[in-house]
């Protein structure tokens, strides 16, 4: 007897809104760029070790080193990449740790009122007032360099950023009247979450995930700065930052190609996040 | 009542909750029945309790005291699997139809959930059944691969109704099913409920403030006010010989759809008060027209009253016996 | 009682500006509007959300403007205070709240209209208020802001006074204690009653109810209306629901409007006695009452049209039992009585019908 018409725009034109914010376009060209350069430059570049003593603190469009060398003649460009690899790989594993960590706590403690959902805010709270650096530099410390004790203390320290937003969005979701449909459904607890609560976040999770990346990519950065990050000998931007503070006056590049690399994954990370709030925004306006 | 055994029977349901440490008795000792195949309609205003008793039937919210039947088994002391039977053959329909339906799924996969939660048929047959679901609720096939932000308001609560139907419950539970709908989709709305009533046999709870559709629809009606049950009885008994002066306060505060005239009605002053502090008494007396000491002091309980239903009221029957304009209203 | 085509004598007359005396129970009418058209621009064209829309109303009359929703019948009224939402664009050939021509005032003028010479009253009490301030501040201020320029200013003591003055008009019990509650500290149908006192506290020439009772229970819903209606006194009042039968309560004249027109206006009691539109006859068919026999409900088939794809001519055609070809063409209200219709097979007289 009724007919349907369709009140929306139809399928066809929703990927329509991604390309629309210039913000989203330039911060996932930059993101991916970036991410390109840090997987394929290493195999492209020079030897990032090797040491040429008769070359040493080249400048910039230097002959053969384009970006120039260190103080041990080594070519910039090759440690500026292979930093980057490094730093890229810490901020990606970090973040996926502390987004998995983080989510699905906080899914577990919006999923019903009892000791859980206690005992995760409580820990939320408690990370969340610590300084986090501090609190990294002091177990990195402890347990040790490397790639993987710094991705796990970087992870597991930061999840609560992501365990806190979650958790709001996900029991103002909890409290919609297709979840509590879904409940007089017989639908599973786990159906539930997964059906109809993580989707419903995941806009949410999305953009947190771009912005995390950036600031695990500064942490990285500070603690390989204070010689806590990549081991030694391994380039990465944190310590071609700390080593080119010897040279600031002879060779300033040694500081500033490193700087440049770190504002840029920053501001590409950043600008995508925005681009992503922006677009999931707009969707969000159009179907209410 | 008849002889027949009934579908639904609650005894005493009590409902409390805490709000910042305080005890609020939502819903206050309240019993009601559905037979077989009969719609009654349980009526209130905001902060009666009424949809708190839809949930409490439907074990969302845990019970403090009483006792629900269904089928003539006690669903309060069944076990986990007994209970999950039970409770798949009662339904509940929202109010909302903007809000019960996950704006991300395609109508095909709300409809097959219910299915899958209880692990009904193989894929084919429940895709087979999804279609024949909309076909009940006189939706196009076509709907099946639109999402709700796609849809009207009408064919949102459809699809909703269609929900409730996919496990062929035999009780419907209804919480306001079209207030949130305009005027000539409520007509379809309300036609399309009582259509599978009639068709199938399935018993209606419908919950609602409007009495003229308690009119149209019900067999049976309840009356609640503030957690308590003060009026119950057929429904044209109810409607045209109101027992309790809130009964006759809510009947009247329907808008004739006739202008002017000598039209009296009754206009309580006040409003209901909050459930965290109920009245003394009569939780009626401070709006109560005819309010006197002994309401201040005794609560009166529901008892039998004349046209065979039930009343909580110390003086029953004294407010509707006034001119009501009835030949005006019900002319 | 006016006809929404009359022409109205004395509007022209007098000075725009004077205040007309508050006894005086003639004066120029409380809302002339003479073919109202609000149009919103999309990516499709124009789109005439309100389709030229004449109504009058009088001093102390009340109008019902009854539609569901998607018809226009708030963008009607959010017009008749020049409120209109971007990008919207409000155009009529007259557009007049007691003696100001709203379409020749500028914003700043506009501003000392709304609130003054313009009551309002929304549906949600609960968000009309600033939560942060009390009752009576927000009373006062509203008073204060359109005290005339040049006379000496009231004392904050004497708005006060008045604040509590309007509450107790409306029915407030302690208006000396509720006047420096809070809204949070009030009820749903307090607040509506002090949402009447601040649209009413300067006076006005008209006032617009926009669904003020719906999300209102019933038994306060009735007192709410009550109280509109008798605090009219010289005032117009345009009451937007959506339910007939709250507006036959207490207007005198019922408008039914369908997808961005009026089709069809008449005095309340006619209206439900005799609809001659088959639009107003579905709504009363559809909706419950309370009869002793039951009739079924008949519901109106289809959908109100989206504004996107409306029909030329009578825009409820579509889904017209007694459509007939001629409804191609837009038909135009008519007769020029009280009681006017916009169709072309209007249904027969029920009460003439009757032996």
């Amino acid at each position: 007897m009724a007919t349907v018409t369709p009140t929306a725009a139809p399928a066809a034109t929703r990927l329509g809104p991604l390309f629309a914010g210039r913000e989203f376009l330039w911060g996932a060209l930059a993101v991916l760029l970036v991410l390109l350069v840090a997987i394929v430059g290493p195999w492209l570049a020079q030897d990032p070790a090797a040491t040429t003593l008769d070359r040493r603190l080249l400048p910039p469009f230097s002959d053969g080193h384009w970006l120039g060398t260190d103080a041990l003649g080594r070519d910039l460009w090759a440690r500026i990449v292979t930093g980057l690899e490094w730093s890229i790989a810490v901020a990606v594993a970090s973040t996926a740790i502390a987004a998995l960590i983080g989510t699905v706590l906080a899914l577990l403690a919006a999923e019903r009122a009892g000791p859980v959902r206690t005992l995760v805010l409580q820990t939320v709270d408690a990370f969340l007032s610590f300084p986090g650096l501090v609190v990294a530099i002091a177990v990195i410390a402890t347990v040790g360099h490397g790639y993987l004790p710094l991705v796990l203390t970087l992870g597991g320290l930061s999840w609560p950023v992501f365990a806190r937003v979650i958790y709001a969005e996900a029991s103002s979701l909890m409290q919609r009247d297709y979840v509590l449909a879904a409940r007089l459904a017989g639908s599973s607890r786990t159906r539930i979450l997964a059906g109809h609560v993580l989707p419903g976040v995941a806009p949410t999770l999305l953009v947190m995930l771009a912005f995390h990346l950036a600031d695990m990519l500064v942490a990285e950065s500070a603690l390989s700065f204070l010689g806590l990050g990549a081991p030694l000998g391994e380039p990465s931007l944190g310590n071609m930052l700390a080593e080119s503070r010897q040279y600031l006056y002879v060779a300033p590049w040694l500081m500033f190609v490193p700087a440049c690399a770190i504002v840029l994954v920053v501001v590409s990370a950043n600008l995508l996040g925005d681009g992503l709030t922006e677009r999931l925004r707009g969707r969000a306006r159009r179907a209410p | 009542m008849t002889g027949r055994e009934p579908l639904l029977d609650a005894d005493d349901l009590r409902v409390t909750f805490r709000p910042g440490g305080r005890e609020l008795r939502a819903v206050d000792g309240v019993s009601l029945q559905v037979l077989p195949g009969e719609t009654v309609a349980l009526v209130g205003e905001s902060g009666s309790g009424k949809s708190t008793v839809a949930l409490a039937l439907m074990g969302v919210h845990p019970l403090a005291g009483g006792r629900v039947r269904f089928e003539g088994r006690d669903v309060t002391a069944a076990g986990g699997a007994e209970r999950k039977a039970l409770r798949r053959r009662m339904q509940l329909i929202l109010q909302d139809p903007y809000g019960s339906l996950d704006p991300r799924w395609s109508v095909a996969r709300i409809l097959a959930e219910p299915l899958v939660a209880h692990d009904v048929g193989t894929p084919e047959e429940r895709a087979a059944r999804v279609r024949e679901l909309l076909g009940q609720v006189g939706l196009p096939l076509d709907a099946l691969e639109r999402r709700p932000p796609q849809l009207s308001g009408g064919q949102r609560q459809r699809i909703a109704i269609a929900r409730a139907l996919a496990l062929e419950p035999r009780l419907l539970i209804a919480d306001e099913p079209v207030s949130a709908l305009d005027v000539s989709i409520q007509a379809q709305i309300v036609n399309l409920l009582l259509d599978v009533q009639r068709t199938r046999g399935t018993s209606l709870l419908v919950i609602t403030h409007d009495i003229a559709l308690v009119h149209h629809v019900a067999h049976r009606v309840v009356v609640m006010y503030l957690g308590r049950v003060v009026e119950t009885g057929a429904v044209d008994d109810v409607i045209l010989r109101p027992q309790h002066p809130y009964t006759a306060a809510l009947i009247s505060a329907v808008p004739a759809r006739r202008a002017g005239g000598a039209r009296q009605r009754i206009l309580l002053p006040g409003e209901p008060p909050s459930p965290l502090e109920p009245p003394a008494g009569c939780r009626f007396h401070p709006r109560c027209p005819i309010a006197r000491d002994r309401c201040r002091i005794e609560s009166p309980p529901l008892a039998p009253a004349a046209g065979g239903g039930a009343t909580a009221c110390h003086f029953p029957g004294e407010l509707g016996a006034l001119p009501l304009a009835r030949d005006e209203r019900l002319a | 009682m006016s006809t929404p085509d009359a022409p109205h004598a004395g509007g022209t007359a007098r000075a725009a500006g004077k205040p007309v005396p508050a006894s005086s129970p003639v004066g120029s009418p409380a809302l002339d509007l003479q073919d109202l058209r609000v149009d919103f621009p999309t990516p499709l064209g124009e789109v005439g959300i309100v389709d030229g829309v004449s109504l009058s109303i009088a001093r102390g009359e009340a109008l019902g403007m009854v539609g569901e929703s998607g018809s226009g019948k708030t963008m009607i009224a959010l017009a008749c205070l020049r409120m209109v939402p971007e990008p919207g664009r409000v155009a009529a050939t007259r557009l007049r709240v007691a003696d100001r021509d709203l379409l020749a005032l500028d914003e700043p003028a506009l501003c000392a209209v709304r609130g003054a010479d313009v009551g309002v009253v929304f549906q949600n009490p609960m968000t009309a208020f600033n939560p942060v301030r009390t009752i009576g501040e927000q009373l006062a201020a509203t008073w204060l802001r359109h005290r005339p320029a040049g006379g000496a200013r009231p004392s904050r003591r004497e708005a006060r006074e008045r604040a509590i003055a309007a509450l107790r008009e409306v029915g407030i019990a302690a208006p000396e204690r509720r006047v420096d509650a809070y809204p949070h500290q009030m009820s749903g149908g307090m607040l509506q009653r002090a949402l009447i006192a601040h649209a009413m506290i300067n006076q006005p020439a008209l006032i617009v109810a926009d669904e003020p009772t719906t999300a209102l229970d019933a038994t306060v819903q009735a007192q709410i209306l009550d109280l509109l209606r008798a605090r009219l006194a010289n005032a117009g009042l345009l009451l937007v629901t959506h339910d007939l039968g709250v507006a036959a309560e207490i207007c005198d004249r019922v408008a039914v409007v369908y997808a961005g027109r009026v089709v069809e206006v008449g005095p309340a009691r006619e209206l439900l006695e005799s609809p001659r539109h088959p639009y107003t006859q579905a709504l009363l068919a559809a909706a419950p009452r309370l009869d002793p026999e039951r009739r079924p409900l008949a519901p109106i088939p289809g959908a109100p049209p989206s504004p996107a794809d409306l029909v030329a001519g009578c825009r409820y055609a579509p889904r017209c039992p007694r459509a007939v070809p001629r409804c191609g063409e837009r038909p135009r209200l008519a007769p020029e009585g009280p009681h006017a219709y916009a169709c072309w097979n209007p249904a027969d007289d029920a009460r003439r019908a009757k032996p």
